[in-house]
């Protein structure tokens, strides 16, 4: 079977590239899009923070929204929006920030803030100060006990 | 008699224009060779220069150089210029086929160009294109032909760069693509 998503290179198409050699940060500007596997994102700017070095790379993309998805192993598509997408190569996190929105197997997610870890598919969503999370399942994703817990913090 | 004397006038002006003419093909032809000719020649050389105040200003090597005063430029064979930032400390060194300089204007570039970072563990190692263009006031690089740079674990291709060695910034006018290759 093909190498894992993680496993793959990651490419990034842009029209405009710039960086300041002082910050360990490279910008990306201009239909951005990051694909490593399955994995794609697309946004309006990329800014990859390289300060923690070869491999453990931020990627920070922005839009309005920045969209990701990604088929995961179980070949379960996850989609998600937001105004800020930040993916933690190495440690295979997602956090999305600003109007974010997670969709998985059924179930729609939207809230301030969501941390997603694609390894084990597990979700943490924030509200806004008067903000909430709001969990929309569809019927025949209604959650099996013990399937996958979701912990939503108040 | 007054035949003879308009003939012979004719022969002096006919005499005059040839000379002069033939003279001044002369002096044309020996000024284009002339310009052909450098001044002087350098082989296998190394130019260090310092400011007033002893700190290192320029550094460069080659492996011929040759000077045209009438021409305003001066022609390198592999050379190797040795750039600095602001602290004086050596930051980038380009390197080049060929080079040609117009002093107090531009440094051209051509062929198998390199720009190497000397700082180790900087982010970006090195830019690679065939032909460049340092604009000596500002010292910023400029080109709009295909460029690769090399970073760490990276490699990102585009065409059309501006980068400035006094800003320490890079930036391409047309990404093509970047690949973030899988670190095990």
């Amino acid at each position: 079977s093909t190498l894992p998503d993680f496993q793959q290179p990651l490419s990034i198409d842009s029209e405009a590239f710039f960086t300041d050699l002082q910050s360990s940060n490279v910008v990306y500007e201009r239909n951005v899009l990051v694909q490593q596997g399955s994995l794609t994102i697309r946004a309006d700017r990329l800014e990859v923070d390289g300060s923690a070095g070869k491999g453990q790379e931020i990627f920070i993309a922005s839009g309005s929204p920045a969209t990701y998805s990604q088929r995961m192993e179980d070949n379960s598509l996850v989609e998600a929006e937001a105004m800020e997408i930040r993916y933690d190569r190495a440690n295979r996190i997602l956090i999305m920030a600003g109007a974010a929105e997670l969709k998985q197997s059924g179930s729609l997610v939207q809230a301030a803030r969501i941390e997603y870890n694609i390894e084990n598919q597990q979700l943490q969503a924030e509200r806004g100060e008067n903000g909430r999370v709001r969990t929309i399942f569809a019927p025949e994703a209604l959650p099996q006990p013990e399937k996958k817990q979701e912990n939503q913090q108040p | 008699m007054n035949a003879w004397r308009s003939l012979l006038l004719l022969l002096g002006l006919v005499a005059v224009v040839w000379y002069w003419y033939d003279r001044s093909e002369d002096t044309s032809t020996s000024l284009t060779d002339r310009e052909l000719i450098p001044d002087f020649v350098a082989e296998q050389l190394t130019r260090i220069v310092y400011n007033e105040q002893g700190q290192l200003s320029e550094l460069m090597q080659a492996k011929r150089m040759e000077h045209y005063d009438l021409l305003g430029f001066t022609q390198l064979e592999k050379p190797v210029f040795t750039l600095q930032d602001r602290a004086h400390n050596l930051s980038w060194q380009a390197s080049s086929n060929t080079a040609v300089l117009y002093p107090d204007d531009k440094l051209i570039l051509d062929g198998a160009v390199l720009l190497q970072n000397l700082i180790k563990d900087d982010l970006i190692d090195r830019v690679q294109t065939s032909y460049l263009e340092m604009l000596l006031p500002s010292e910023q690089f400029v080109t709009d032909e295909e460029v690769q740079i090399i970073g760490d674990g990276f490699t990102i291709s585009g065409r059309g760069l501006r980068a400035s060695i006094l800003q320490q910034t890079i930036e391409i006018e047309n990404h093509i693509r970047t690949d973030y290759h899988h670190e095990p």
